[in-house]
């Protein structure tokens, strides 16, 4: 083979390089993006004065969710509330060093509300139910604050 | 010439081995790598903590928040250095990406997400006391309705909860109930050795409202 016969292969060569290259350096805008976003839809009202601060936090989690060292990624919002809230809230995260969002295949968000009891920083409804510390409710109006007791299953995982 | 041609050819794939090796190792975690920190605090103080090393990083804080930058290759261990010095976190971040904080224990106690059970019937005691089970074979029952999920634009996962709702009074929230503690002794005698212990001892807080001493006469 003659070597201008060859000079075609080292030039595929570069350029299969130089594609190469270009990928890699538009990697790190794609890798901007996270891998689970959670968008939690928000009602809450009647809030008393003493509260000032909503939570909510989710946990995504592999198959086997029983053990909290598992988990895949976590991420928490919180923001102030006054008397009421009414709104999504988003929380984004991605997979923990180490972790392989591919396996995700459950997940668990809940909220809580923060202020003060008798000047004493207290946090309510932690538990998702009614159990102490809370506040008086509406009876009969619907109550949810999710719970991290209950997983999810993540759709199509 | 065969010689020279084969050398372009071998400096061309060392080039593109070369390349292929920096791309690799730009998607492996950076162990060892300096990145930064940002640990956003649970509960601004009113006082600047002063700076601090904790997990090998050098950290100065304001009121809010933490920064530090050091090296990256375990930021859950970094998460959990900071976390003894400075308490619950809202937020950790190593070179940008959230760590769990569950995980790292930085979370204030309501909003602890690690503790994981089975579901059981919600409002019981066994809800709060369930040991982990093991995994279940099927999915377990979900408590909110179907969610939504779509495919976010980045290709991720991107899922819509149920709506959390709740409707309150508008009041604030009852005085706990306070139920008497009562305790007696016939003497109570405290003696020291002389001597100041070799290390600190934790010390244990205990707060009520009313402390009252009735003696026997």
């Amino acid at each position: 083979m003659s070597p201008s016969a060859r000079r075609p292969l080292i030039s595929a060569a570069a350029l299969a390089a130089a594609a190469f290259a270009a990928a890699a350096f538009a990697r790190p805008a794609a890798a901007q993006a996270k891998d689970f976003t959670i968008t939690v839809p928000v009602n809450v009202s009647g809030l008393p004065s003493n509260i000032t601060e909503m939570g909510i936090s989710c946990t995504i989690m592999p198959e086997d969710y029983g053990d909290g060292r598992n988990a895949i990624a976590g991420g928490v919002q919180r923001f102030p509330v006054s008397g009421s809230y009414s709104g999504t809230v988003t929380i984004s995260m991605n997979a923990l060093p180490g972790k392989d969002p591919a396996l995700a295949r459950w997940y668990s968000c809940t909220a809580q509300f923060y202020g003060t009891e008798r000047g004493v920083a207290a946090t309510f409804f932690a538990s998702g139910t009614t159990t102490p510390p809370v506040f008086p409710l509406v009876a009969g109006a619907p109550f949810y604050l999710g719970r991290n007791d209950r997983w999810t299953r993540i759709p199509g995982r | 010439m065969p010689s020279m041609l084969s050398s372009r050819r071998l400096g061309a794939a060392a080039a593109f081995a070369a390349l292929l090796a920096s791309v690799v190792n730009a998607q492996a975690a950076p162990v060892g790598a300096t990145v930064l920190f940002d640990a956003q605090l649970a509960k601004a103080t009113s006082v600047a903590h002063a700076p601090f090393k904790a997990g090998g990083v050098e950290w100065s804080c304001s009121t809010t928040h933490c920064a530090g930058k050091g090296p990256g290759g375990d930021p859950l261990a970094t998460c959990k250095a900071v976390t003894k010095q400075v308490g619950a976190l809202k937020s950790f971040t190593a070179a940008g990406r959230a760590v769990d904080l569950a995980s790292c224990g930085a979370v204030a106690p309501a909003m602890v997400a690690a503790p994981m059970k089975a579901a059981v019937p919600a409002g019981t005691a066994a809800a709060a006391a369930a040991p982990h089970p093991a995994p279940p074979a099927a999915p377990a029952p979900p408590a909110a309705p179907a969610p939504k999920k779509g495919a976010s634009a980045s290709g991720g996962v991107a899922i819509t909860t149920q709506t959390f709702t709740l409707t309150g009074t508008g009041v604030a929230a009852p005085r706990a109930a306070f139920t008497p503690m009562s305790w007696s002794a016939p003497a109570m005698t405290l003696t020291g050795t002389g001597t100041a212990p070799t290390r600190a001892a934790a010390g244990i807080a205990f707060t009520t409202d009313t402390m009252r001493l009735t003696g026997r006469p």
